[in-house]
């Protein structure tokens, strides 16, 4: 890399260090509230925020937005909120000169990063550090101001080795981190920077164990089975779609998976036009067919911000999980199938 | 190559001799393959009425269980002294109908007997009559556990110029590693020979139109209906595929016999998995840790 440029990319990180402080981000979040009353245990209050893809300036202004969103999901009762995949693009906005670059340039993000010379996963090379650490910042912070679980999103990260990956984090709310789950499946328009993760975690809230795979990981029965078997009863899904307003097409994700394995689903969408992306709604809370309509509750616009809540009745639940019959085929899961797979890897 | 395939919706009945079995299934058939069809693909249990030239009175409600109930034996042993000779006239019936129509037939399945119990299997006719594959139901329900059924033992893919065909028997439509592997394997069409007792608004999140979308395949599903039994038969394709974006090619319009249609274009399914290989981006570390269960 040529002086100037060098010189120039550490000037931009400082900036980034700078807008994406943590101590910023907790002075923008409220103090905690008052202690609500826990409600049975059986139940549990869940939301999917359907949350709008728009620049913001710096760490705090960001924290600002996640806040508002899972306040208004918290006030009507909600004690785990869910965010979109790719939660994390508003702290792009952080990035100078970005908001040109995205009216200037057709290309989509790819687009704008080759404006300025560098690829996509430069771009990402550079931001992940900063985005990541305002990210979880300001995830910590809004469970822990309105006391909540709160599964924030996915974020961009980059390991120390240089590699990137698409993570979901979940927070308690005492604001301490649970855990994080990294993408298993890159779509696509990944493949050339997103490395896949290898470990699928479930993770227990209290009254229930929840995991959140991410986005494209849906489209694989895999995934879910996993997570079941691991003892999950809720799945949460961000995700940030192309076109997912054709209702068929996001039929294929976390909405048939429930039906597959008996749990509950929540499916949180990023939307926005920004970059040439067509990132649609409808976020929802969806179960298995066997429990009612598969479509607990919908987001009432694809394009909008908007919280989309549900009661989810774990008992329910597990009584209909005791009453399946499974009759598993240990030759086709421990032989067939994976000489299938080294077949197709072939 | 666009190849023409149908599901036969059938009412269930039983028969008083194979003859009335064999005439009707052949007016289906016949029917089918005077339409162009060059698969057909006929219910789950179908051959079951064949049970019925062991009891004349048999009424189209009642079950195997309610059959045996009368001569007060368990279902197991009814079938041990009956199910021999259902599977041979399945055999012989079916040999003489696909080489009658010409046509590839799958025509539902038949219980197998094997030692003291039984596989639940479909079996592929070739156009001369010849049985070129065999498919054992892989997963068994509570209540065909109870029969003696085994589980199958093996995935197979018929390769023919029509197209390479895997068979997702009953209920293994419940469990998508049946359709996984059988994709891996190869198979560009799946058919699901299928019997509900119930179904919903919703039935297409629960059977073949996910396996269809999950494994980038067409699929063709034949309900057998009736009174106690549900479900409108369907041909399903990847929603790229179909122009209003549901994945669904063709569809029965109601729960009473009928023959539904559609045509596979096996070029654009290819296409479709070029432009978004699913298959390509599994996650082999993730995937092993399956089969450690």
């Amino acid at each position: 890399m040529p002086i100037q440029d060098r010189v120039l990319a550490a000037a931009v990180s400082h900036l980034l260090a700078y807008r994406a402080r943590p101590a910023a981000i907790r002075r923008a979040v409220p103090s905690p509230t008052p202690s609500v009353v826990p409600s049975p245990s059986s139940v549990l209050s869940v939301a999917a925020a359907q949350m709008r893809f728009e620049f913001v300036e710096n760490g705090a202004q960001y924290a600002k937005k996640i806040y508002a969103l899972a306040a208004q999901a918290a006030q009507q009762g909600a004690q785990l909120v869910a965010f979109p995949e790719y939660a994390w693009t508003p702290l792009i906005g952080m990035l100078p000169n970005i908001r040109a670059l995205e009216r200037n340039t057709g290309g989509g993000l790819q687009g704008a990063a080759s404006t300025g010379g560098a690829s996509l996963r430069d771009i990402l090379l550079l931001v992940a550090p900063h985005v990541e650490r305002a990210f979880a910042a300001a995830g910590s912070a809004v469970a822990r101001a309105l006391k909540i679980y709160l599964m924030n999103g996915s974020t961009v990260a980059r390991d120390a080795n240089g590699k990137l990956f698409n993570v979901a984090y979940l927070f308690a709310p005492d604001g301490s981190l649970l855990g994080t789950q990294k993408k298993l499946h890159p779509f696509t328009s990944e493949r050339e920077w997103l490395t896949a993760g290898s470990e699928l975690n479930v993770f227990d809230i209290g009254s229930t164990r929840v995991a959140t795979p991410v986005c494209m990981d849906f489209t694989y029965w895999e995934t879910t089975r996993l997570a079941w078997q691991r003892g999950a009863e809720i799945l949460i899904n961000p995700s940030a779609d192309d076109y997912a307003e054709q209702e068929f097409l996001q039929a294929r994700g976390v909405r048939t998976r429930v039906q597959e394995v008996p749990c509950y689903g929540i499916l949180a969408n990023m939307v926005t036009d920004l970059f040439g992306l067509h990132w649609r709604g409808p976020s929802m809370i969806v179960q298995p067919c066997a429990l009612g309509n598969s479509i607990i509750a919908q987001a009432q616009t694809t394009t909008q911000q908007e919280i989309v809540v549900a009661q989810l009745d774990l008992a329910k639940l597990r009584a209909y999980r005791a009453q399946q019959h499974w009759d598993f085929h240990r030759a086709l899961l421990s032989e067939i199938l994976p000489r299938a797979y080294t077949a197709e890897q072939k | 190559m666009v190849t023409r395939v149908a599901s036969l919706q059938l009412e269930f009945q039983y028969f008083n001799t194979p003859q009335e079995f064999a005439n009707h299934l052949r007016a289906a058939a016949e029917a089918a393959a005077a339409a162009g069809a060059q698969w057909i693909l006929a219910p789950h249990s179908v051959s079951f009425g064949l049970f019925g030239i062991f009891d004349f009175d048999a009424a189209p409600t009642d079950s195997l269980d309610a059959l045996a109930q009368r001569r007060n034996v368990t279902t197991r042993a009814w079938l041990q002294e009956r199910a021999m000779y259902v599977y041979e006239l399945y055999l012989h019936v079916f040999q003489s109908l696909a080489a009658r129509v010409e046509t590839w037939l799958v025509p539902g399945t038949v219980l197998e007997p094997d030692g003291d119990g039984f596989f639940v299997t479909a079996c592929v006719f070739n156009p001369a009559g010849e049985v070129v594959g065999r498919q054992r139901q892989m997963h068994r329900t509570a209540q065909e556990i109870a029969w003696g059924v085994k589980q199958g033992d093996a995935l197979n893919v018929v390769k023919t110029e029509r197209g390479d065909v895997g068979l997702v028997l009953g209920e293994d439509i419940r469990y998508p590693e049946t359709a996984r592997a059988l994709t891996l394997l190869g198979a560009e069409v799946l058919l699901h020979p299928a019997a509900y007792t119930h179904a919903n608004d919703e039935q297409f999140l629960q059977d073949l139109w996910r396996e269809v979308q999950a494994n980038q395949t067409f699929g063709v599903q034949a309900n057998l209906v009736g009174e106690n039994l549900r479900g409108h038969s369907a041909i399903y394709a990847p929603v790229e595929l179909t122009d209003d974006r549901r994945g669904v090619l063709a569809q029965a319009q109601d729960t009473t016999s009928e023959i539904v249609f559609a045509d596979l274009d096996l070029e654009k399914l290819a296409a479709v998995r070029r432009a978004y290989p699913i298959l390509d981006l599994l996650n082999s570390a993730l995937n092993e840790q399956l089969s450690k269960k």
